[in-house]
């Protein structure tokens, strides 16, 4: 039974890609429209390898190829499988081109239209980013704190309705669920009206908020383009808040049909505030901010206003008020307490066992209870007990038990002399995974089956 | 004849060996029998190859006298001079006398001197390479070579921790357990160890073995009679004359004498009020000791262990002694020691004694003072501190930084450069679209890409990439070598004697055969490989420094004269 | 991965020196420190655009006082204005944070220059005095960054006029204090070689450039200065100088090889004199004059 559940959990493990994996996935003329923003420039360069960010740098003032044996000159000796990385990266997202040399040497030259735009964003020169330049004074004006007040709310609602609970779901439209279900983060049944949550949703659930935002403006942005939304200009404008301002309005005047729209669904996710659907005025908010750290850090970074402590005992305490957290540490420790201002539980081998039977890894929960572990917990230097740690990753282990090799069964040998040879023989070439000589079966790897046929079909042509 | 400028000492006629006659020559350094027929030596032993020699009891028929070698082999000579048994006798005694005398003066010379050597350069692959190239090749002369160079080794391993004499067990005697031999008798297994620690402890024993081995009894017989004798047995009360050892057991109790006059002259240590007590001052009175005893038995024996634990710790003192004053030849030393001639420890020894009696007052003071001084009731000394005044502090807050000629400026020239900034600054809006120019960017690219002008001398290669590891290696020994060689021409200044100006000379010389020999030769292989940089400059470099002051010496040396 | 969390910041420290940059702009009047400033402008937002943790600070070392350029003390950004960020720059499709940022540093060294001009002024800068204020902002961010961050700090001089050895001391100590604060000093230098600031930079482990063509002052920069101390390593960059140590003598300013010491004040001398000027210590020596006498006596007879 253990085999069929971790063929499943790893079949489902929840793909996340960073924003590189994600450009590459893009055609080529779609990255060339892409870079026509200084927005996605800066977005893509924030990106790239330390290494390569150099690169763009050096070749940015200067409009004519330069030979790749002097830029492979450019690293020491030692780190140039790091450079050939570089290399390749640039190449795979287009950022700079082969182009042979006056010599007939090859050199490498940056895209024109990125050059221009990177250079836009760092230097100026080009048109504003919003569309018109000046706004009056927004009589209505909000402040930070009520900014990220809203988002919060508006992103858990999200959560909230993930998990199921009743509290403030109301506002979730017909598009998020869509966004859900499609993502495959939650599934609809028969019986119930609403859609359930999926094993993919539990490892979603346990992401940092920024990763999580991330992920989801991904899915989004695969339905939006099914949906007609334009790809480019719905990419280009998202970037574009992420360099925003907190705190600072912008006018939505002079955006295009699509970007409107965009800009309506930001609003729901809590991406943007927006006093009115007709006030040409928005507001965007720390989620869409953090959307530009978040896309580069997996391993994302604590947060200020972490609240649980893992004791070596087992104990896991939450300084928290928020159901949502309590319900996601719910989701794999055994709860035992709530205070007015604290929830305390326990880490069992069963409620482990339990979250990875739903398909959430053990490197997931590490890793939620890292990015919300208390401030405190740093200074200690120690932020989760390492007997914690491996304990979880043990439990994870127990599940794995089975190893599952494709293979061809060879049986009913004639004698045991012509079962030792071909079995010697599969051996020899590394390709024999199992065999039983009593019994004159083995085992041959799916890859080794071919040679090791030919070889019996010879042998018997040889013998009679 | 090969060697046959060698002195000889002694020839014998009538010397039997294997059989056949011949001639026992008995030369400076060696010892070689020639047969009759022949002129060239059949046998040849150089002294410090052999170990020792054993002659026939006198009861056996034949008169023989066997070498045996440190390799373990042996060779027996019979000597039959037609003459009868007492002249084949008086031949054989006097080979034998020869070689007493002889033997030791090789065995702690020669043999000693070439396994040092040799041991050394085995264990010191550098030194043997500089031995290869220094001497092997004739540059210096292996004397030379050793008197200099090895001097730190071999003093360095006998000073240092290496060589430290091992001290003679206090308990040796006893420890050679007697084995009964199931008929009545009892067998010592006596070592070279045992014997030699029997001789360090008690000299007399070693004269005496000198005198009776081997012409008046065999080895085992001297022991037997050793461990048979009285002396052995401590506890006896008179002194027979018919041993051999009574001599030995007079000595000794001279010996005890002296030593108890030589008492701990301690002026502030009284030894005869010393009593052992198990309580503590002021717990309950002390008893006297009255178990003197009278067992006059009992008495001897504590003297002889007392006596025997002197002994014991001289053997070690000697040691000592004998290493300060000579190397080797510890045999006819100590054995001399006995007899008339004072020994050099008893010089030392003399020496140190007078010199504790004259400094005797001033130590005294020197304790009495300590005593009576307590360091707590001395008054309080404050020290004067002398104030640092310092004049001028600026001058350490001053950089270093040379006075160079500073752009003069005026007081007007500096207002209008002010104003024409401000001007500057005040029409300024940044355009940054307009930074650089892209031929000036390619420029510079060009300037700090390799191979560029700012980026002199980062070659990529490191130097040991580029110079082969044979070519390193040799080098090193080069460098090793000609180092040697410039060590010993340096350590020649200030030439304060005639062998130092001597030796300047020699030394200058060498650095020329050396250069001529070996750097030239290493140069044109350099050369042959192709190598672009200069490997051996550093090494002409020293060379010609050492030459420059050659030369200014002699100069200066023939302006002295003149 | 671990790279990525890792912030740095960079404290740039401009020399600002009116007279020096009046004289160069009367020389040479196409290199003006406007275009200067313009150059450090790019760098400094290329330095933010490599990640958006990093943070930059920037001071200029004028004549009379080393003063923030950016960011802005909060005393002036009260008085400032009310709108972080000028509205003017933003709109030319720059980056916002780098129009602010080009904005503030732009108004404050127009400050700074024009409200300095009735003072009196010298041919040096205030090196040393920047140092200490850029040492004292990095130790502040280092304490206030969130305990799980990483921050490391480096600061660029960039300078023009020529070293003032009254300030030896002072800048020396600020020097060892950045070695023992693990900050890297770097040196970009516009016009003649500094001796101390080869020192500084040799200490702490930076990178010393005189360059050669100020007009492509950025490009040097982006090159050079814009990689941080571990990148660096990975790269090849121009080849450390071999830098002067020697000392000055007290008595005439030279820089000497060999030279006397006093062993009482440890004052330096290029030549002997028998009482040391400084503490007034005298010097007798016993050593060899006697022995030359032993040997002409034993000589003689």
């Amino acid at each position: 039974m253990a085999s069929t559940l971790s063929g499943i959990t790893s079949g489902r493990k929840i793909d996340c890609k960073d924003l590189h994996s994600y450009l590459r996935t893009l055609s080529a003329s779609i990255l060339d429209k892409l870079y026509n923003h200084p927005a996605t420039c800066l977005a893509v360069f924030r990106e790239l390898p330390e290494l390569a960010k150099h690169y763009v740098l050096r070749l940015l003032f200067i409009e004519q190829p330069i030979s790749q044996s002097v830029v492979s000159l450019w690293v020491d000796n030692k780190c140039h499988s790091e450079h050939q990385e570089v290399v390749h990266v640039l190449t795979d997202i287009r950022v700079w081109q082969e182009q042979p040399l006056p010599g007939g040497m090859q050199g490498w030259i940056l895209s024109p239209t990125f050059r221009q735009n990177l250079k836009i964003a760092l230097l100026g020169g080009g048109h504003s980013w919003t569309g018109r330049s000046h706004l009056p004074p927004d009589k209505y004006a909000k402040d930070i704190a009520f900014l990220d007040k809203y988002a919060m709310e508006r992103w858990e609602c999200i959560l909230h309705f993930m998990v199921g609970s009743t509290e403030g779901t109301a506002g979730v439209s017909r598009d998020i669920i869509q966004v859900l279900l499609n993502a495959g983060l939650m599934k609809e049944s028969s019986s119930d009206p609403l859609p359930t949550i999926s094993p993919t949703g539990f490892q979603f659930l346990l992401m940092d908020t920024a990763l999580q935002v991330w992920f989801f403006m991904l899915q989004y942005l695969e339905m939006a383009e099914s949906k007609g939304l334009n790809l480019v200009d719905c990419l280009s404008f998202l970037f574009q808040l992420s360099f925003s301002t907190l705190g600072k309005d912008y006018s939505a005047d002079g955006m295009n049909e699509t970007q409107l729209k965009f800009l309506q669904h930001l609003r729901e996710f809590g991406l943007v505030y927006q006093r009115k659907r007709k006030v040409m005025r928005y507001y965007p908010t720390r989620l869409a901010i953090n959307l530009a750290s978040g896309i580069s850090s997996v391993n994302s970074t604590p947060h200020a206003h972490g609240c649980i402590i893992v004791e070596t005992n087992y104990r896991v305490y939450a300084y928290t008020e928020s159901p949502l957290l309590i319900a996601l540490i719910a989701l794999f420790c055994e709860m035992l307490y709530r205070f007015p201002n604290m929830a305390v539980a326990n880490l069992s081998r069963e409620s482990v066992r339990d979250a990875l039977a739903r398909g959430i890894t053990a490197e997931q929960i590490i890793n939620f209870l890292r990015t919300h572990a208390h401030p405190e917990t740093y200074k200690v230097g120690q932020v989760i007990p390492t007997t914690i740690m491996d304990q979880i990753r043990l439990w994870e282990l127990e599940r794995d038990r089975f190893k599952f090799t494709e293979g061809v069964l060879y049986s009913q040998f004639l004698s045991q002399s012509d079962f030792e040879l071909l079995r010697d023989y599969a051996q020899d070439l590394g390709v024999l995974v199992w065999d039983n000589p009593s019994k004159r079966v083995m085992v041959v790897s799916r890859a080794g089956h071919d040679d090791v046929k030919k070889f019996w079909k010879r042998q018997k042509a040889g013998n009679t | 004849m090969s060697r046959s400028s060698e002195e000889v000492l002694l020839m014998v006629n009538y010397v039997r060996n294997k059989k056949t006659d011949g001639m026992l020559y008995m030369m400076g350094e060696r010892m070689a029998w020639m047969q009759n027929s022949k002129n060239t030596f059949s046998y040849s032993h150089p002294y410090a190859d052999i170990k020792s020699q054993k002659i026939s009891p006198d009861s056996k028929e034949k008169v023989q006298l066997q070498v045996v070698m440190h390799n373990g082999s042996a060779n027996t000579f019979h000597f039959n001079n037609p003459e009868g048994r007492s002249a084949q006798i008086q031949d054989r005694d006097a080979v034998k006398e020869l070689l007493q005398q002889l033997l030791p003066k090789f065995r702690h010379k020669l043999s000693s001197e070439l396994e040092e050597k040799n041991r050394l350069l085995k264990e010191n692959p550098e030194l043997f390479q500089l031995y290869k190239d220094l001497v092997v090749t004739q540059v210096i002369t292996a004397d030379e070579f050793w008197a200099t160079q090895a001097n730190k080794y071999t003093n360095g391993g006998e000073k240092g921790e290496l060589k430290q004499q091992t001290g003679v067990s206090a308990a040796f005697l006893a420890d050679i357990k007697p084995q009964t031999d199931g008929c009545n008798g009892l067998k010592y297994n006596l070592t070279a160890d045992i014997i030699e620690s029997i001789f360090r402890t008690y000299p007399m024993v070693r004269k005496k073995h000198a005198e009776h081995v081997p012409h008046e009894m065999t080895e085992s017989d001297f022991w037997t009679r050793f461990f048979q004798s009285h002396y052995f047995h401590r506890d006896r009360t008179t002194l027979g004359n018919k041993d051999i050892f009574s001599e030995c057991a007079k000595k000794d109790e001279e010996d005890i004498k002296e030593e108890m006059d030589k008492n701990v002259k301690d002026p502030f240590l009284d030894l005869t009020q010393l009593t052992d007590s198990t309580l503590d001052e002021g717990y309950g009175g002390t008893t006297e000791d009255k178990r003197i005893s009278h067992n006059h038995t009992n008495l001897t024996m504590i003297r002889r262990f007392n006596y025997h634990s002197t002994m014991v710790l001289k053997a070690c003192e000697k040691n000592m002694g004998q290493q300060e004053s000579h190397k080797g030849d510890s045999a006819t030393n100590s054995s001399e020691q006995i007899g008339d001639s004072p020994s050099p420890m008893m010089n030392g020894e003399a020496s140190t004694s007078s010199n504790t009696e004259q400094s005797e007052p001033v130590t005294k003071k020197a304790r009495i003072r300590e005593k009576l001084e307590l360091e707590d009731f001395q008054p309080e000394e404050k020290e004067k501190s002398l104030n640092l005044q310092l004049s001028r502090m600026d001058r350490y807050l001053h950089g270093p930084t040379p006075v160079v000629a500073v752009r003069y400026t005026t007081g007007e020239d500096m207002m209008q450069a002010t104003h024409s900034v401000a001007t500057e600054i005040s029409h300024w809006t940044p355009n940054l679209t307009q930074v650089i120019s892209e031929n000036v960017a390619l420029s510079v690219l060009g300037e700090l890409s390799p191979g560029g002008a700012l980026m002199h001398g980062t070659s990529l290669q490191q130097l040991h990439q580029m110079v082969s590891p044979n070519v390193q290696e040799e080098l090193k020994q080069q460098y090793n070598a000609l180092c040697e060689l410039l060590r010993h021409f340096w350590a020649c200044f200030p030439t304060s004697s005639k062998f130092l100006e001597e030796k300047v000379v020699r030394m200058k010389s060498t650095l020329e055969r050396f250069q001529m020999a070996k750097l030239n030769s290493l140069k044109e292989k350099l050369e042959e490989d192709h190598y672009s940089i200069d490997l051996t400059g550093h090494m002409e470099e020293m060379l010609a420094a050492a030459y420059r002051k050659f030369d200014m010496w002699q100069s200066k040396r023939i302006q002295k004269k003149s | 991965m671990s790279d990525r969390k890792k912030a740095s910041l960079l404290v740039v420290v401009i020399d600002t020196n009116p007279v020096w940059w009046g004289q160069r702009l009367v020389d040479q009047p196409d290199k003006s420190l406007t275009q200067f400033l313009d150059s450090i402008m790019v760098f400094t937002n290329s330095h933010l655009m490599m990640n958006h943790r990093n943070k930059l600070a920037v001071i200029a070392a004028h004549t009379n006082q080393s003063c923030f350029l950016y960011p802005r003390a909060e005393s002036r950004e009260a008085a400032g204005g009310g709108e972080p960020g000028g509205a003017a720059g933003a709109h030319d499709g720059k980056y916002e944070l780098f129009a602010q940022v080009n904005e503030q540093v732009m108004e404050e060294v127009k400050n700074l220059i024009l409200t300095s001009l009735e003072g009196h002024s010298e041919t040096d800068s205030l090196l040393a005095g920047a140092l200490a204020m850029s040492l004292c902002y990095i130790h502040r961010c280092e304490k206030e960054s969130f305990t799980g961050e990483d921050l490391s700090s480096r600061i660029l001089i960039i300078k023009g006029s020529e070293d003032n050895p009254a300030q030896y001391m002072n800048f020396m100590n600020a020097v060892f204090t950045a070695q023992k604060q693990n900050v890297t000093i770097d040196a970009c230098i516009l016009d003649n070689d500094s001796g101390l600031l080869q020192q500084a930079c040799d200490i702490t482990g930076g990178v010393y450039l005189k360059i050669p063509q100020p007009s492509g002052l950025l490009q040097y920069l982006l090159w050079v200065f814009l990689p941080d101390p571990t990148l660096r390593l990975k790269l090849t960059l121009p080849p450390k100088a071999q830098v002067d140590y020697r000392a000055a003598c007290f008595c005439h300013r030279n820089l000497i090889d060999i030279g006397y010491v006093c062993s009482v004040c440890l004052s330096i001398f290029c030549s002997f004199s028998p009482i040391c000027s400084t503490c007034q210590t005298t010097f007798k020596f016993m050593g060899l004059p006697k022995i030359a006498k032993k040997k002409q006596k034993k000589l003689n007879p």
